[in-house]
């Protein structure tokens, strides 16, 4: 009777199937992008404004080359998948 | 039912044939012997049930056969997933490593072009303090600007 115990694990066995395993993300894809920066309060000169906009900027290309990666790593990945389950 | 398939597919390829074979072999064999088992005195009277016998055997052989053949036919779409699902793993892997390059190679060069950008606004730094002064109100709307936060009323 206990070897009857082991029957499920025999036959859930066979609920394995042969799809590809889940990619992982590009560990560059799994940082959020950063707060933007701000101006010191009572700031005067022009410039140090210009440079923390300049600062902000940079911010947001490089969270803007983030999600044109998640983009394409979904676009690539789904094609692969598709190819493989096809 | 599907688990009498599974436990099938779980006997080597080789055991499974042979066993067929033989099921076939024997039932073949004995349908034919027993045409002629009527001219061999004393066993003649077993003709009968070996007949019966017999083509039971060969009906299951035939039928072990066909089923052989369909086991090999999802053996073989079983194998062909399993590359490419292994196929799959892998590009996918390339496209990662590819993906990550582009990413840091493209932060690089904004990080670059910052450093420049900061760097020429210390060298004007004096013309462009000059001919202005920034109001509190403007630093005011940026910093809630950047942290997207609502600005309090004009007073």
């Amino acid at each position: 009777m206990r070897y009857l115990l082991l029957l499920p694990t025999l036959l859930l066995t066979g609920c394995l199937t042969t799809a590809p395993k889940f990619p992982d993300i590009p560990p560059e894809l799994q940082k959020s992008c950063p707060e933007l920066n701000e101006v010191a309060s009572g700031t005067k000169e022009l410039s140090k404004v210009l440079d923390v906009v300049v600062v902000n900027y940079s911010t947001y290309y490089e969270c803007r080359v983030k999600v044109d990666a998640w983009l394409q790593w979904h676009k690539e990945q789904k094609e692969i998948f598709d190819k493989a389950v096809k | 039912m599907w688990q009498l398939q599974w436990v099938i597919s779980l006997i080597p390829d080789s055991v499974l044939i042979w066993f067929i074979n033989t099921v076939l072999l024997v039932g073949a064999i004995g349908t034919v012997a027993g045409f002629f088992i009527k001219f061999i005195p004393f066993v003649n009277q077993y003709r009968l049930p070996v007949q019966i016998a017999s083509v039971i055997l060969l009906v299951l052989g035939v039928y072990f056969k066909g089923g052989y053949a369909t086991e090999m036919a999802w053996r073989d779409k079983v194998k062909a997933a399993e590359e490419r699902a292994a196929l799959a793993e892998k590009q996918a892997e390339e496209a990662n490593g590819k993906i990550q390059t582009q990413i840091v190679e493209k932060v690089k060069v904004v990080k670059e072009n910052t450093v420049v950008y900061r760097d020429r606004i210390k060298e004007v730094e004096k013309q462009i303090d000059a001919k202005c002064e920034v109001a509190p109100e403007a630093v005011d709307i940026h910093n809630a600007a950047a942290r997207n936060v609502k600005l309090e009323k004009f007073k």
